[in-house]
């Protein structure tokens, strides 16, 4: 399989097993093996991995609000290592459930401060008439 | 599976820190700007980086026409080739100069 890693990879959106959207590839991880070839490890995932590959003073704002919206330790980008990848097309379809996986912050930031304002945004009705 | 939400592993590079530098042949001649890189393997084996297309200007993608399996109106790939014929090529990883 011949795969372009910019074309076919980077951007695409990522499905957990079930479907359920993960996020987009924002970077993908490279490491020099044993015999001084490069091949690919992870999928990065985050706004932090995005800015700092769109570049720029855009891409610096971008990747220094993610930096500080971080909470979690280590920190970094979600990292989704490449065998956890079951097919790769329109969109990558990972072979595990997102609820494995860290989610992103920005995601989490939103949901705490903006989702949970807009009436009827909880699972449960009954929480909404309290 | 958390743990695997740490920083990139030691020895990494991104390939967003490839796409976009300049490309040089063993013998130090410039043979152009990255715009992707070629992986060949499976997940299960290994997706091993091959090749890269390097473009005479930065926006010589035309997307993604030079890629065999490319499919699309038949004008708009004719005149893909053209221009990619004069800007974009393929090269194997092994004949890059890497210390850059």
């Amino acid at each position: 399989m011949r795969v372009f890693l910019g074309f076919d990879l980077l951007d695409r959106q990522i499905l957990d097993s079930e479907g359920l959207p993960v996020g987009n590839v924002d970077d993908i991880e490279l490491a020099v093996g044993e015999d001084g070839v490069l091949s690919v490890t992870a999928l990065l995932v985050g706004a932090q991995v995005w800015g700092t590959r769109l570049g720029g003073r855009l891409g610096d704002t971008i990747a220094g609000m993610a930096a500080r919206m971080q909470r979690r330790t280590p920190a970094g980008p979600i990292r989704i290592p490449i065998d956890q990848v079951r097919e790769t097309g329109a969109a990558v379809t990972l072979a595990i459930s997102r609820d494995l996986l860290v989610e992103p912050e920005l995601e989490t930031w939103l949901r705490e401060h903006v989702i949970v304002r807009i009436p009827g945004a909880s699972a449960d009705p009954e929480a909404d008439k309290s | 599976m958390n743990d695997q939400a740490a920083n990139d592993s030691v020895g990494s590079i991104r390939a967003g820190d490839l796409i976009g530098r300049p490309a040089y042949g063993r013998g130090g001649n410039r043979l152009g700007t990255i715009a992707d890189l070629i992986v060949d393997g499976d997940i299960r084996t290994g997706l091993r980086v091959t090749g890269v297309v390097v473009a005479r200007r930065p926006w010589g993608r035309l997307l993604g026409y030079e890629r065999e399996q490319a499919t699309g109106p038949w004008l708009l790939q004719a005149l893909a080739r053209v221009v990619m014929h004069r800007r974009v090529r393929t090269i194997r990883w092994d004949e890059l100069d890497h210390a850059g």
